[in-house]
């Protein structure tokens, strides 16, 4: 009887090799739908965006000659352009630093079990609910709120006797610059927070345990325990807004075309007004591409060596 | 004070911030559908927090402009769901294929995919464009739903959620009884893995519902256009004395989201955490 | 294996035919929906006239060229033997819509062009050359020059020709000008306002007589930008170099002393406030061409029609009107010549148009002809008409260029408008336009 089921029991395991072996390479043919796909409507894309950065096309012209690096050169020297990458800095920095800085705030009211805070689900749907909508909606709904003359913002601030004339809100780069990275960090800092919690809610519970008994305060575990391992977790909100901030596109555009004074003129809007619109420079739009491209990797690269050194240099302590 | 009086008017405190969280959160849209019922003359005299009765009136005017919400809808609704269900299906195969085989480069294919992840998602827009148009596939929908069969994040996803649930006996078993890989792929793994597709489903379609940049260079007739792009429109000059009916457009732009977002918010504050990039 | 693959290729094609379903009940669903929509409103997307196998697709961002084709051309033409197709474009999308297929198998046959964006086509090499139809030639012979200017190429092709003459005037209220500045008809208003200097003058003398509380013009944009480019000797381009007219600087010091002496009310052009003020009795005049006085002047002045008058103002210049040409690569060139023969030199139809819309044709003949029967009550009897015919001869076109639309856009954001508001210096307005110009044109010398 035993020896029957080892028996049974060794059959099945040749027999699982054997078709382990054999069904081993339908790996390939399942992954070649997304690799495949991958490779026309991604990576050629990009080696044609590389090519054209060192061709000469503009305007009506299909074709055009190879002029080395003339167009990077170009790039850098242009003010307009310039101009766009200080921007998009500019703005992703003023929607950060405060966005991160909330939603610290808001992930530890959120996990602090001495507060118990009711209806934590309601107001994590609340704070997260603007990031679903549109962002080309938000933008146009940012856009007549703050409108000139006679926006609802406008009107409020007449009412109450903050202003006594209308401003006009889109002709100052203050305070354009300050709505667009407030619809960010508005649209952002919800989701930021939820992924926080997370990280907040993974940590072991005895860490804390221990805390309190050797007589930590809430807020001395926040800033020994919590801070110090969510640190992985915030490195990779960082690298998402980076990438996602650098990417900033629908807001500006709809919001005031990137006006006043191109003050809001992000690396993205000046690659779709390159390439569509004025001279259409499609090749001056590729190298602008190409730029963003190793921009976004030179950061996201320094925001993982940064992370890396201070987590070091602080186990050495 | 006690620390139990402390810590109750802290939570005082607490709530009356996250009233004006919430304030902010609303107070926009709120602004939008209630001025959407107003008439122009009403909005520029003052603000008012409760509707009016010009919405047929705003509706007319927006019809008669040839803005048509409901062939928007439309066309952002056969996108979204092309792109969705291609992007579910295929992500799930990839991570079945990455997690189940033992097969040469799968180390590779695994840092290959984290790769692409960050692979900041807008950057070949030039190409793709002069590209779709080689192929004559301006003014289509296939540029926008195709590529979604290769989405790097969603791979990765159920990557995660599959080998927490992938049992090998449990396959092995189902290959004696003579199933073919494919089969057990659908009738084994797509049915375990139904919870990760429906949170990914969520997002997959809200980010396709919401995008704005691909529509808008490649799509020109206007039967065609997306919600965003129809929103676009209204900052045009036809609308821009029009506020009435421009806050109506915007209104009804917005109405499915907050409607989806009534029913689902649980769900899709659960899933945040499973990724996606953001801004 | 052999059999997996099929089920392979199955799914894929599956999937592929439920995609391309899709993109097809796209297709009808926009159709469908237009072809209801023409039972229903006026502005459609896409209308076809006539009848046969061929069609002539026809894009244009105004529907005046639907009227024409409805109602004057397929009857003047009852057995046509094809169909004329016109997409609707608005004007701001026209250009984005059209680029992307011009050279494709997509682009439509005849395409109006703005005055705005027309030189970037005329100069593109994919229009036709007209001069190879006879029909054409022969119409076009008592077409002003300035619309043949306009549609004529810096190497001398004849591209594109027009229907329409659009000189530019000054529309000021008659009631002001008799109150405070003693001008009871038009000539002794145009002698206060025959310079800019004068024009200036008589701004102030407005402002002392009613205590401040009018203004001579709603804004700079539209009120001095267009007859001082006007007025310009040099075009932005010449031998392709930016180059800066005097007159663009007088403009920018113009329009910052107006507004900094309270002379404008400086709001912004084709604004809520701008239109509002036809309406009012703050502004005294706008600077309009002809359109202009059809479309935006008379629907937005309920409350004031009649009160108006018109002269030529401080320069003469014009702004805007349609133009029409036809792609090098279509396959309907015969029936393109004959629309375009039609709407731009018959002059029968030029007569009746212009009885019929009151717009100023591009046909010297028929202007002369018919010029004398006019009398407009918005303009308390003054016959525009005539006033507008006398404006057509100083127009000059050589300073119009194919980059205009981009760089008169760059000039009024980066350098007019920020200057005229005192948000920056002169020298520093000048260098970011500058500096806009060459990232837009990169070809361009800007010195």
């Amino acid at each position: 009887m035993n020896s029957e089921l080892q028996k049974e029991g060794k059959g099945k395991t040749l027999q699982k090799k054997a078709s382990i072996k054999d069904v081993n390479k339908y790996a390939y043919y399942f992954l070649a739908p997304f690799f495949i796909t991958y490779a026309i409507f991604n990576l050629y894309p990009t080696l044609y965006t590389i090519v054209l950065s060192f061709l000469d096309v503009s305007g009506f012209e299909i074709v055009g000659k190879f002029v080395g690096f003339q167009n990077f050169i170009n790039l850098f020297n242009n003010n307009v352009f310039i101009q766009s990458v200080k921007n998009t800095a500019i703005l992703w920095t003023v929607n950060f630093i405060p966005q991160i800085t909330l939603a610290m705030i808001l992930a530890y009211w959120f996990t602090n079990n001495r507060l118990k805070l009711k209806g934590q689900n309601l107001f994590k749907s609340l704070f997260y609910f603007p990031n679903i909508m549109t962002a080309a909606s938000v933008a146009v709904i940012f856009y007549t709120l703050f409108s000139y003359p006679r926006g609802p913002i406008n009107q409020i601030l007449i009412g109450i006797g903050v202003l006594e004339t209308p401003f006009d809100f889109f002709r100052n780069v203050f305070f354009t610059r300050g709505i667009v990275s407030f619809i960010q960090f508005w649209m952002w800092y919800g989701q930021t927070t939820l992924v926080l919690i997370s990280g907040i809610l993974s940590i072991d519970d005895s860490l804390y345990e221990a805390a309190i008994i050797d007589g930590a305060t809430a807020w001395q575990s926040f800033t020994k325990i919590t801070l110090p391992l969510i640190r992985p977790i915030t490195l990779y909100v960082m690298i998402t807004s980076l990438i996602g901030g650098l990417q900033m596109f629908d807001i500006p555009l709809l919001l005031t075309n990137g006006g006043p004074n191109g003050s809001v003129d992000t690396i993205m809007t000046y690659i779709y007004k390159q390439a569509f619109q004025g001279g259409r420079n499609i090749s001056i739009a590729s190298t602008a591409s190409v730029v963003l491209l190793l921009i976004t990797m030179l950061a996201s690269l320094l925001v993982i060596i940064y992370f890396r050194r201070s987590s070091n240099t602080e186990k050495k302590e | 004070m006690t620390e139990r009086q402390r810590l109750k008017s802290q939570r005082i405190l607490i709530y009356v911030f996250f009233a004006l969280l919430t304030f902010l959160s609303i107070a926009p849209f709120w602004v939008v559908l209630v001025n959407a019922t107003r008439s122009t003359e009403q909005i520029q005299q003052g603000f008012s927090l409760l509707p009016g009765s010009s919405f047929i009136k705003n509706w007319q005017f927006l019809k008669g402009k040839g803005f048509n919400i409901f062939q928007g809808y439309g066309n952002s609704f056969i996108i979204a769901a092309g792109s969705t269900i291609l992007s579910m299906y295929f992500s799930s195969l990839t991570a079945y294929a990455i997690t189940v085989y033992d097969f040469r480069g799968k180390k590779f294919v695994n840092g290959l995919i984290l790769f692409l992840i960050m692979m900041p998602p807008q950057v070949n827009i030039i190409g793709f464009y002069r590209f779709m148009g080689q192929l004559n596939l301006l003014n289509s929908y296939i540029p926008l739903i195709i590529p979604s069969i290769a989405s790097a994040s969603n791979v990765f996803f159920m990557q995660q959620y599959l080998e927490t649930i992938y049992q090998p006996a449990y396959l092995d078993s189902a290959r004696i009884d003579g199933a073919k890989e494919l089969k057990i792929f659908h009738s084994i793994i797509l049915p375990q893995m139904k919870p990760a597709i429906a949170t990914m489903s969520l997002f997959a379609f809200v980010q396709s519902w919401n995008n704005f940049l691909m529509p808008l260079i490649l799509i020109n007739d206007r039967g065609k256009y997306t919600l965003p792009m129809l929103v676009q429109l209204l900052t045009t000059d036809t609308y821009r004395t029009e506020y009435g009916s421009m806050y109506l457009g915007l209104g009804l732009a917005i109405i499915p989201l907050i409607i989806v977002y009534l029913f689902l918010s649980r769900e899709i504050v659960g899933g945040v955490t499973a990724g996606g990039i953001k801004g | 294996m052999k059999k997996y693959w099929k089920k392979f290729l199955g799914v894929g094609i599956a999937s592929l035919l439920v995609l391309s379903a899709c993109g097809d009940s796209g297709d009808s669903g926009s159709s469908d929906s237009s072809s209801s929509d023409i039972t229903e409103d006026e502005d459609v997307e896409l209308e076809t006239y006539g009848s046969g196998d061929e069609v002539l697709e026809v894009w244009s961002f105004t529907d005046e060229i639907n009227t024409m084709v409805e109602d004057y051309f397929v009857p003047a033409n009852p057995d046509l033997g094809y169909k004329i197709e016109i997409v609707n474009i608005p004007t701001e999308e026209f250009e984005t819509k059209l680029d992307p297929i011009i050279s494709t198998n997509d682009a439509p046959d005849v395409i109006l062009l703005e005055q705005n964006f027309a030189k970037k086509y005329v100069e593109s090499g994919l229009l036709a050359d007209l001069t190879q139809f006879s029909n054409v030639i022969e119409g076009s012979e008592d077409t002003y020059d300035y619309v043949k200017g306009i549609g004529t190429s810096e190497d001398g092709v004849f591209n594109a020709t027009a229907w329409q003459a659009a000189p530019g005037a000054f529309f000021y209220r008659q009631s002001m000008a008799e109150e405070y500045l003693n001008a009871s008809t038009p000539e002794e208003m145009q002698e206060k306002i025959k310079d800019w200097d004068s024009f200036i003058e008589t701004a102030r003398e407005l402002k002392e007589a009613s205590d401040g509380e009018k203004y001579m013009i709603s804004s700079s944009g539209a009120d001095l930008r267009f007859p001082y480019l006007g007025s310009r000797d040099t075009g932005w381009v010449v031998d392709d170099e930016l180059v800066i007219d005097d007159k663009v600087y007088e403009m920018m010091e113009t329009a910052n002393m107006m507004i900094d002496e309270g002379l404008m009310l400086d709001v912004e052009a084709e604004g809520e406030e701008y239109f509002a003020g036809m309406n009012s009795d703050e502004i005294f005049g706008y600077t309009l061409p002809t359109w202009g006085l059809h479309f935006w002047l008379k629907p937005n002045a309920e409350n004031t029609a009649g009160d108006w008058r018109m002269v030529q103002g401080p320069a003469s210049y014009f702004r805007g009107g349609t133009w029409i040409g036809m792609l090098d690569n279509s396959e309907m060139k015969e029936a393109a010549s004959e629309l375009i023969t039609f709407v731009a030199t018959d002059e029968e139809f030029l007569t009746q148009w212009a009885k019929d819309t009151g717009d100023v044709v591009s046909n010297q003949k028929v202007v002369e002809a018919i010029k004398d029967e006019y009398s407009d009550e918005f303009l308390g009897g003054q016959n525009h008409y005539a006033a507008f015919s006398e404006m057509i001869d100083d127009i000059n076109t050589d300073i119009i260029t194919e980059y205009d639309q981009e760089i008169n856009s760059l000039f009024l954001d980066d350098a007019l408008t920020p200057f005229s508001k005192g948000e920056v210096e002169l020298d520093d307005a000048i260098n970011t336009f500058k500096g806009q110009v060459q990232n837009s044109y990169p070809s361009l010398t800007v010195e």
